[in-house]
């Protein structure tokens, strides 16, 4: 299922720029681990629990690494747990590293589930309401690359049993070859472009892309709720030391609110597509 | 009503001695279909170009166009862009976006309509020409069939009033170019769009055009409804070139012309008919003497491939079941197949391009197999042709090669300057270079019209009295016809049908040659317009 996939591109870039936002920037555990609980539930969602935590397992070795590699070098901290060459490996230096590490395993899992969400077409819509040639440029280089591969393939396959001497001389006779057809067949291109009236007017963007209520329910609650999370973030009232000596704030009502906040930011995308799975099967079985 | 109104236009290309087109003049009216021909490089895509004020070349240009009693340079860019639709020939290149939704409204979001206008449009488009299943796949996977009609349906979007078409199904399979002209006599025919189309393959749009347009090196040699155009050639010279390029009716009648004079038939079912009122069918098939047959069944057997499977990816179909074949020294082999029947596929593993997972290929130990690909512009890399050659052998041998196929004034230019018969001759060479004992030709008729066609016949025939075999894979029915001494018909991935090529032809009812097709039930063996001609002669006209 890939429902929250049909919200309007601009919602779903607001909701991914707030979620980045605060786990990237805001070096707090407790927001990272929330984080880093919605991207799972989310990616389950999308593709499976099992692929999902097949994925997962493979960070653990590198969050392992990070974790130990980063005492190695930072040396601040009160508390040594013992020395290596006179220098000392610090608990906070320790505890830093795993939070550098989730941070780092948290980005990548919710850049995997954008990049699951993001097709082409709606990166090129937020392209087309910035730039509409910049969006054109984009639409074209996606028809162009594949292309110019397979022709390249043709080229090498034709040549595949020729009995050349060197190889790199000859990939690289092709490689420039089908350079060359690329650029021949642009002047074609060009011309069926000028053709259908390109540069005759002030173009207009087309998408297939319309504003739904379900997406300025999404809207209103992700603003809301990134607003809760950070009003306490700016006040300081969920801010972690980490050198000399690892301190939490205390928690406080705003400290809570603000956890909760992005928590429930951060399962919303899991929790729509549950929802949607549910209404789904419940519409069937009703057939 | 005209919508065009050419007069006078002479046009010449800079540095070029003599003019690309000189002195036409032409009148197109409202809702005609006009059937553009005549031989590669007299001018007909120049002509066609001049008419789309955005596309004309650059050069010395005399004379006036009209469009719709306007003349055609004072036409603004969008209304050209808007009324005046154009079609190329190569359906890859003219396509500019990544999305079929997104092809669809390009034309539109260029010229600034607004989302819903565009929505409407592109959504109408896509369900008139049957493209709803595919509006969201990325252009790239479409075939060539559907890429065209992606480009013609695109155009369309404006509301053009005339649709001009270059060439516009020289890149398709048969299936896919009647498909296609199918829907341009709709449009025609339906919503009185003027159609104005060049083409080389005849035999679809002869009748169904108002009128015929012959160019000859830059001038009209016709202009005339199809019915007449044969008449009007003879007059001008009576083994003028273009007649070889009709329609095979067209062509039969006109080898029986003498005794009779009658409007000639435009189609197979007119030719039938034409046939039946005219001809006695006492003698019901050509004899051929069987000994050249025992002879070819002794033969050596050059290579053999036996129970070959063959699929792309693990989880895909087979391409090739229990494919067997074998090719006999010295004979031209045609294997003919609808599209996606495996027949690349099956020349490509007999290449070893590709390697099948199960299954014998056998090869003469001597044998030395040259492959020539679908699109020959692949076999070259270098900048001039004469480098290509020289990659494979000495300057002496290469000059020798290309005199005798007369293109030694093309060596210094860049492969890709050359057109389609040049580049054909030149891949030619490049085989040849290599001294193959074997030649595997894939599609080559692509995208020529008859008359490099019929060279090409004539060099391949050569090449089999120099000793070498060939095995050609194509949908081309009547050149397969006219070259090769056996035929096989590749259905579902192995061979259904195997016979030399009269037997073959004349055996099948549809997937046959246009004479086979007129002369069915009435001649038995008659498979090229020359049988049809011979047979007719023998048996002699009825009397009336």
């Amino acid at each position: 299922m890939k429902a929250f996939s049909n919200f309007h591109p601009a919602v779903l870039m607001i909701y991914f720029l707030s979620v980045f936002s605060v786990s990237m920037f805001i070096q707090n555990p407790v927001y990272l681990v929330l984080s880093i609980i919605g991207a799972v539930l989310f990616l389950c969602t999308l593709q499976g629990i099992l692929k999902t935590l097949k994925s997962f397992i493979k960070f653990i070795p590198f969050l392992v690494l990070i974790t130990f590699i980063n005492p190695l070098f930072s040396h601040n901290g009160a508390t040594p747990l013992f020395f290596i060459n006179d220098n000392p490996f610090t608990l906070e230096a320790l505890i830093y590293g795993c939070i550098l590490a989730l941070m780092i395993i948290c980005v990548i899992l919710w850049f995997k589930s954008f990049n699951l969400i993001f097709d082409s077409e709606k990166i090129l819509f937020l392209f087309g309401k910035i730039s509409p040639k910049i969006s054109l440029v984009f639409s074209m280089a996606l028809h162009f690359i594949p292309n110019f591969f397979r022709y390249f393939k043709e080229v090498l396959a034709v040549f595949k049993t020729s009995k050349q001497k060197s190889k790199i001389r000859l990939y690289i006779a092709c490689f420039s070859s089908v350079i060359t057809h690329s650029l021949e067949s642009s002047v074609d291109t060009a011309d069926s472009m000028s053709a259908r009236g390109y540069s005759s007017g002030k173009p207009t963007v087309f998408s297939r892309f319309r504003f739904k209520k379900d997406d300025l329910f999404l809207l209103i609650s992700t603003v809301i709720l990134i607003i809760l999370t950070y009003i306490p973030i700016a006040l300081k009232s969920t801010i972690v030391f980490f050198y000399p000596k690892v301190i939490f704030s205390p928690l406080s009502v705003f400290s809570m609110l603000s956890y909760w906040a992005f928590g429930l930011l951060c399962i919303l995308p899991a929790i729509y597509e549950i929802k949607e799975d549910i209404k789904w099967k419940y519409s069937i079985s009703k057939i | 009503m005209e919508i065009f109104n050419i007069k006078n236009l002479t046009f010449s290309y800079p540095k070029s001695s003599s003019p690309a087109l000189s002195n036409i003049n032409l009148t197109v009216s409202k809702g005609e279909f006009i059937l553009l021909c005549g031989q590669s490089g007299s001018g007909k895509s120049t002509l066609l170009k001049m008419l789309k004020p955005q596309l004309a070349p650059h050069g010395s240009f005399k004379g006036e166009i009209f469009f719709n009693g306007q003349s055609l340079n004072k036409l603004s860019n969008r209304e050209s862009a808007e009324k005046i639709g154009f079609v190329m020939q190569n359906p890859e290149t003219q396509i500019v976006t990544d999305k079929v939704y997104h092809e669809l409204a390009f034309a539109m979001e260029s010229l600034g309509y607004n989302k819903d206008k565009i929505r409407l449009k592109s959504g109408e488009m896509a369900s008139f020409f049957g493209l709803s299943d595919i509006f969201s796949k990325n252009t790239n996977e479409l075939s060539g069939g559907q890429k065209q009609l992606l480009n013609l349906a695109s155009v369309l979007t404006l509301q053009p009033e005339v649709l001009i078409l270059d060439e516009p199904t020289a890149q398709l399979d048969p299936l896919s170019a009647e498909n296609f002209l199918n829907i341009l006599k709709k449009l025609n025919r339906d919503f009185g769009i003027t159609v104005i189309l060049s083409e080389h393959n005849l035999e679809e749009v002869f009748d169904y055009a108002n009128k015929v347009l012959v160019l000859d090196s830059g001038k009209i040699c016709t202009f005339s409804p199809p019915c007449i155009v044969s008449e009007n050639l003879k007059k001008i010279n009576s083994s003028h070139p273009m007649l070889s390029a009709l329609p095979a009716p067209v062509r039969i009648f006109n080898r029986l012309n003498k005794t009779i004079n009658k409007k000639p038939p435009l189609n197979i079912n007119q030719g039938r008919i034409f046939l039946f009122e005219n001809f006695n069918n006492n003698i019901k098939a050509i004899e051929y003497n069987s000994q050249n047959e025992k002879q070819n069944s002794k033969k050596d057997t050059v290579l053999s491939l036996k129970n070959i499977y063959f699929r792309y990816e693990k989880n895909e179909k087979d391409v090739l079941k229990d494919f067997n074949f074998s090719l006999k020294k010295g004979e031209i082999y045609t294997l003919l197949g609808a599209n996606g029947s495996g027949k690349s596929t099956a020349i490509k593993i007999i290449s070893g391009i590709l390697k099948p997972y199960h299954g014998k290929i056998k090869k003469d130990k001597n044998s030395e197999i040259a492959y020539l690909p679908q699109n020959p512009r692949t076999l070259f890399i270098k900048d001039k042709l004469s480098e290509d050659f020289e990659m494979l052998s000495r300057k002496e041998k290469t000059l020798e090669y290309a005199k005798k196929f007369q293109i030694e004034h093309l060596l210094e230019s860049h492969p890709f300057d050359l057109s389609g018969g040049e580049i054909q001759k030149a891949a030619m060479i490049k085989l040849l270079l290599s001294k193959p004992t074997v030649m595997l030709l894939d599609e080559p008729t692509k995208g020529m019209d008859a008359f490099a066609k019929n060279e090409l016949s004539d060099t391949l025939k050569k090449l089999r009295t120099e000793g070498i075999t060939l095995l050609i894979v194509t949908h081309d029915t009547e050149f397969a016809c006219a070259v090769s001494d056996r035929c096989g018909l590749l259905f579902d991935g192995n061979i259904l049908a195997e016979n030399n090529t009269t037997d073959f032809f004349s055996g099948n009812g549809f997937y046959t040659t246009s004479a086979a097709k007129m002369s069915k039930g009435f001649f038995e063996n008659a498979v090229t317009c020359g049988d049809v001609v011979t047979l007719c002669k023998l048996n002699g006209e009825k009397d009336e």
